[in-house]
């Protein structure tokens, strides 16, 4: 007896009792399919930012750990000039909290804020913040108010669209106009909420003394370690400003790593699917057997030997979890390739990934059809066929 | 003539609670090409006696010869290719796979002796036409008569070209005048080889070369 004489008897004692081989192979599609998705999602989810992080870089934010209201000269302006002569970096750009918020109109009341801020900000912001300036429209030359740019959402609050642009805002009890849009910054930051004003004209116009409190410094992925580093010593070289440096890259691979312990969760569960779905499997192989006694004789008396018939039975344990199995990991494809084109990103199922999801649901037929299977195997001939007659 | 069966003191106890011996200290003979009939009343020990003639069964005691071959320390799997390659069962209540056609279930004893796929089929044919069933090659069980389908099985034990055919009670479920014919054809099939009946029928029993008489386990003569 062959192999493929074993898996077309298995194939047509499967196709004799359809309802009950679809009920089990589900169990198993439905577990590989779960594995197969989460592992595919979160692999994709990652590759995706590890390949933005890499394109745009590891955005640095400078801040000073003092926090006393009266001390004015935190982070210098003029360490911009210094930090950008430092090697592989991409941009720099420097902020500091105005008064004030920002408001569609000026007849908003004050209080309604949205939770928008208004900084100013020196250097090459969209850079340094590992976003793009989407849209700018520049003012057409004689029109004398200065131009600010809107974070992603303070766009969005302020209800300005690229098409607005550009547009009057009411800044800080000023009319102003925004004249771009940062995209979204990758870690969702305050960048995001914030109008940005020219520092040449918040020196000017609203109390602006040159000084930063935070400083962006966008450096590429591989040497970002070693430009933080370099920030403090940079900035502070007398060391009294406490500088601290974040790195965006560290927050989202933390991000990422919390998402694993979903995934972990996630797994368990699976597992405990795959767990039922070999229980069910091997129910429906023990019903075969004792409904089959007779075939078993019949094949006994035929010279089938013990582990032939050890075989058939396991061979259709293996072609329902290899039905689940594949079904599994074509519904774990399916849920990844949706998922990646929800988020716009290029899906990534690791090849080890399905082949280890097709290894695991024949395991579990080996081992759930193993019982059922022996226990065929050990029926005395003469016996099964005399239940028959 | 010369032996293929033959069985030296062959006894067989169960184990019930009690002991139950079935078959009783028996021994006899069977040579190539004979046909004999073992009749005796229901309980007598008749199927067991076939059974272990048959290999299904090891005895509890005494010895058996097999072609020549003492076959009572042979492994299961041993007997098993016997049975695949010298061995043709024919059964009372017709033990067809259902899930198979005619010639599906003529071929399903070729499997198991390793005939290839093709040559299984053409000897299924050859021997399905041989028992007047060319035309009924791909019906299933369930469109057959109960002749018919005890042809099959006449088929599926002369497929194989066995040295011995065990019919346990063949017409046992069939009329007169089909049971003739089916035993006809058993043994017109079945020249050269040896064909043991276990039987009530007499009409069966008188065409065969010899009756056992079998009464509470033991051989009469």
């Amino acid at each position: 007896m062959g192999p493929s004489d074993l898996i077309a008897r298995a194939i047509s004692a499967l196709l004799a009792r359809p309802g009950r081989t679809i009920l089990s192979a589900l169990g198993v599609a439905v577990s590989i399919g779960a594995l197969v998705g989460v592992l595919g999602i979160s692999s994709t989810t990652r590759a995706g930012l590890l390949a933005q992080l890499s394109s745009l870089g590891d955005v640095l934010t400078v801040e000073s750990t003092i926090n006393d209201p009266n001390v004015r000269n935190l982070l210098p302006g003029r360490s911009l000039a210094t930090l950008r002569v430092i090697p592989t970096v991409q941009a720099v750009a420097g902020i500091r909290a105005l008064s004030g918020s920002a408001y569609r109109t000026d007849l908003i009341p004050a209080d309604q804020t949205r939770g928008l801020s208004v900084v100013a900000f020196s250097g090459d912001i969209a850079g340094a913040t590992g976003t793009r300036a989407i849209v700018v429209r520049r003012l057409d030359a004689g029109v004398a108010l200065p131009e600010v740019l809107l974070g992603a959402q303070a766009a969005e609050q302020l209800g300005v669209t690229a098409e607005l642009l550009p547009t009057r805002v009411w800044v800080s009890d000023r009319w102003l106009y925004a004249v771009g849009i940062l995209s979204p910054t990758l870690n969702h930051s305050g960048v995001d909420l914030s109008v940005f004003v020219p520092a040449a004209y918040a020196m000017k116009a609203m109390d602006f003394d040159g000084n930063f409190n935070t400083i962006y410094v966008r450096a590429p992925l591989d040497t970002s370690d070693t430009v933080s580093s370099l920030l403090p010593a940079t900035i502070d070289p007398s060391g009294t400003a406490g500088v601290r440096v974040f790195r965006a890259s560290d927050a989202l691979t933390a991000a990422a790593d919390a998402a694993t312990a979903f995934q972990s969760l996630l797994l368990a569960l699976a597992a405990v699917g795959l767990l039922v779905a070999g229980f069910g499997i091997m129910n429906t192989l023990m019903v075969a057997v004792v409904e089959r006694r007779a075939e078993i004789g019949i094949r006994r008396a035929l010279g089938a030997t013990r582990t032939s018939i050890a075989l058939l039975f396991m061979t259709e344990g293996f072609v329902v979890a290899t039905i689940g199995g594949l079904s599994g990991v074509v519904f774990g494809i399916w849920a990844t390739l949706l998922a990646a084109w929800q988020e716009h990103v290029h899906p990534l199922i690791p090849v080890e990934v399905v082949l280890a999801g097709l290894c695991i649901s024949l395991g579990v037929a080996a081992v759930a059809s193993l019982y059922p299977a022996l226990h065929a195997a050990r029926m005395s001939p003469s016996e099964a066929l005399r239940t028959m007659a | 003539m010369t032996p293929i069966l033959e069985l030296r003191n062959v006894s067989k106890r169960f184990h019930a609670g009690t002991d139950v011996t079935v078959l009783s200290e028996i021994s006899l003979t069977i040579y190539q090409g004979e046909k004999v009939a073992v009749v005796g009343a229901s309980g007598s020990g008749k199927s067991t006696l076939l059974s272990i003639l048959g290999t299904l069964e090891r005895p509890s005691a005494g010895s058996i010869m097999f072609d020549g071959q003492s076959i009572d320390e042979l492994s299961d799997r041993a007997l098993s290719r016997i049975r695949a390659r010298k061995l043709g069962f024919v059964f009372q209540s017709f033990n067809l796979l259902a899930r198979l056609t005619a010639i599906e279930n003529v071929c399903e004893a070729m499997m198991y002796s390793r005939v290839g796929r093709q040559e299984r089929r053409d000897r299924a044919h050859q021997a399905l036409a041989s028992v007047g069933l060319e035309h009924r090659l791909d019906h299933y069980p369930h469109q057959l008569s109960g002749g018919e389908q005890q042809r099959v099985a006449i088929a599926r034990a002369l497929a194989n070209g066995p040295a011995v055919i065990l019919a346990d009670e063949p017409t046992g479920n069939l009329d007169h005048l089909t049971g003739e014919a089916v035993v006809t054809a058993m043994l017109e099939g079945s020249r050269g080889t040896a064909v043991i009946i276990v039987t009530h029928d007499l009409s069966v029993s008188g065409r065969l070369d010899r009756q056992l008489h079998i009464e509470s386990g033991r051989l009469l003569g």
